[in-house]
């Protein structure tokens, strides 16, 4: 394979990507968003080595409960098992490949090979074949579906790994995780999805909306002036007003490429605009004080898993006469290609909200940011022209700028973990999630 | 959308006509962007929502899921054509895209009270966006609630079924 000769030949497409990303001037070559040997290469350095979104756990919530999913450029199967424990399988049978589940989602006691009928079980053991006088018996246990290498849980989302020698999902997510629990694990019955994602092809490279989600925030004043000005005329923050506040709001890069932006509110809106009232004292007893406080305040947050996974919790009013409404959308930018991401897209609430509430919260979601999303889709026509504008032979070796604010200097005193910048206009954490892809792009081993 | 045999009633030749001149009038509006006289063909209590399957074992019980990809309102679907008729507001649509929508497959009756209509219609709709990206053809059924008030045809629900669980295109930026 291209990769590896490369590789081999005297550690070639290591220095190449080094070169790629300029860590002293903060810009990285358009190649690295196009070139279909770079994604080669992050097939095995970064998709087959980081721990990678499947599900939430309430997606598959009974024994036998199952969905279809990828991992990398593999289909896994993730299946809640009888004995309550989820696992995750390639979705190949171990006797000539078929994919021995085609459909999306469902229950089911039995995962029956449609070619020759091998049979495994909801633990991924094979049962039996069609012929079992003409196989050991013995040799079965060594037959079931291949797990993943490693599958953990963590405020509710299923991640799973194809290295075993990955760091444990914990020490992966590590200081991040204190984010993740502000806007996924912050009642006691925790977070539910509202319904199965939406999908949907966009053609652009998958980092385009990584670096989108974690996090640019300049972009809000020109790819959404419309979604914004419509929403002041409903009494939404005004878009000068939103520039004001991302003069101070704090990007936050932490450790493994993840990071985050936390927009608080205008000092005259009110505390937990757009949640419902009864849900404040659960959060109180559910989250860390500092926690608490970014959640009582927050306008907007926005950030990306790392490689490929994002989520928003924005504040929006996109009607007239109805009061801002507050939802959490969680998004893979499911990688297919250098040039084409399947983007995964669910919503999610507190299963302690009430009904009313949700239905409320998921209309504003599908209405904002979801394949039809006022935001979104405009989002996305710029992510495909970006990849039309930058995959040639000319531009794919010029630079994408993220140098605006390259050298801010981190806040001495914020109250969350990770590096805190002040000011959302500068381009710094965003890069930041390129240094780390670097860093792993460069590691033979 | 199943009501009773009983309040189920066959439509005449002329409101069957009516009906589909209805459909590919609004079709027309649709294409030439007219999207504010397309609003003025919903009525105010208006239920639109757009789903689409999901792939799941024949026979599975429960049914599987639909997943929603809109779910609208007259305020919020007058928020979308404000956002898509203003040139500043959106670049998805600015330029603005082609499409070309086909209704077929037109199964009327007449449900529940005089005047009110149960419409099942087909629908393909073909939008391209200049050569840099591939066109795309779109396939859905369209299950309606129409209202003949005064002369005056109006749709007071409709569900869009998408024939595909995985949309092939980068956005929904436009009405079945």
């Amino acid at each position: 394979m291209k990769a590896q000769a490369m590789h081999a030949a005297g550690n070639g497409s290591t220095l190449d990507v080094a070169t790629l990303v300029n860590e002293e001037e903060g810009w990285a070559s358009h190649r690295i968003f196009t070139d279909p040997d770079i994604y080669a290469l992050e097939v095995e350095r970064i998709f087959n080595r980081c721990w990678l979104f499947l599900a939430h756990d309430t997606e598959i919530p009974h024994p036998g409960d199952y969905v279809l999913r990828r991992m990398s450029d593999e289909q896994v199967l993730v299946v809640r098992g009888e004995d309550g424990t989820v696992r995750a399988f390639l979705n190949s049978c171990r006797h000539r490949g078929a994919a021995v589940c085609r459909a999306d989602a469902g229950n089911a006691k039995r995962f029956s090979c449609p070619y020759h009928a091998w049979t495994y079980d909801t633990q991924g053991r094979l049962l039996g074949t069609s012929f079992d006088q003409f196989y050991n018996r013995a040799d079965f246990a060594t037959l079931g579906l291949i797990p993943v290498a490693q599958l953990d849980t963590y405020a509710g989302l299923i991640f799973a790994t194809w290295d075993p020698q990955a760091p444990s999902l914990r020490e992966y997510l590590g200081d991040y995780a204190w984010y993740l629990d502000i806007f996924f694990r912050r009642t006691p019955g925790g977070m539910e999805v509202l319904g199965p994602p939406q999908r949907w092809v966009v053609e652009t490279n998958w980092k385009i909306p990584a670096l989108n989600f974690g996090t640019d925030t300049q972009h809000a004043v020109r790819a959404h002036y419309g979604p914004l000005a419509i929403g002041e005329r409903y009494g939404g923050i005004s878009t000068a007003a939103l520039m004001q506040l991302c003069q101070y709001a704090p990007q936050v890069s932490c450790a493994h490429g993840h990071g985050c932006i936390l927009i608080p509110f205008p000092a005259e809106m009110p505390d937990f605009c757009g949640f419902p009232a009864e849900l404040a004292p659960l959060y109180r007893q559910t989250l860390q004080p500092a926690q608490y406080e970014f959640l009582r305040r927050m306008f907007t947050a926005v950030g990306t898993i790392f490689p490929y996974t994002s989520w928003i919790q924005p504040v929006l009013a996109t009607v007239p006469d109805k009061p801002p409404a507050v939802f959490v959308s969680l998004r893979t930018w499911q990688p297919l290609g250098p040039h084409k991401i399947e983007v995964w897209s669910w919503y999610l609430a507190e299963r302690e909200a009430p009904m009313e509430w949700k239905r409320e919260a998921r209309k504003t979601a599908l209405q904002t940011f979801s394949m039809s999303g006022l935001f979104e889709e405009d989002d996305a026509e710029i992510w495909a022209s970006i990849t039309q504008a930058t995959k040639g032979s000319i531009a794919r070796h010029l630079p994408a700028d993220f140098r605006a604010g390259f050298a801010t200097a981190p806040l001495a005193d914020f109250p969350g973990p990770g590096t805190a910048y002040p000011g959302l206009i500068p381009e710094c954490e965003q890069f930041n999630l390129l240094r780390y892809w670097k860093r792993l792009m460069c590691q033979t081993a | 959308m199943t009501t009773s045999l009983s309040s189920s009633r066959a439509v005449t030749d002329r409101e069957y006509r009516q009906i589909v001149e209805f459909l590919y009038h609004e079709a027309q509006l649709l294409d030439a962007r007219q999207l504010d006289a397309w609003l003025e063909l919903l009525s105010d209590d208006i239920e639109y929502r757009i789903v689409a399957p999901t792939v799941a074992s024949a026979g599975a019980s429960p049914p599987p899921s639909l997943v929603t990809f809109m779910e609208e309102d007259k305020g919020s679907l007058r928020t979308r054509v404000l956002q898509l008729t203003t040139p500043a507001y959106t670049v998805a649509e600015n330029p603005p895209s082609f499409t070309r929508r086909f209704v077929a497959n037109v199964v009327a009756t007449g449900e529940g009270e005089a005047g009110q209509y149960a419409v099942c219609s087909n629908v393909l709709v073909y939008r391209s966006r200049g050569a840099a990206l591939p066109p795309y053809l779109f396939c859905a059924q369209r299950q309606d609630t129409l209202r003949l008030v005064e002369g005056r045809w109006r749709i007071a629900r409709r569900l869009v079924t998408l024939d595909e669980a995985v949309l092939g295109t980068r956005n929904l930026s436009l009405f079945f």
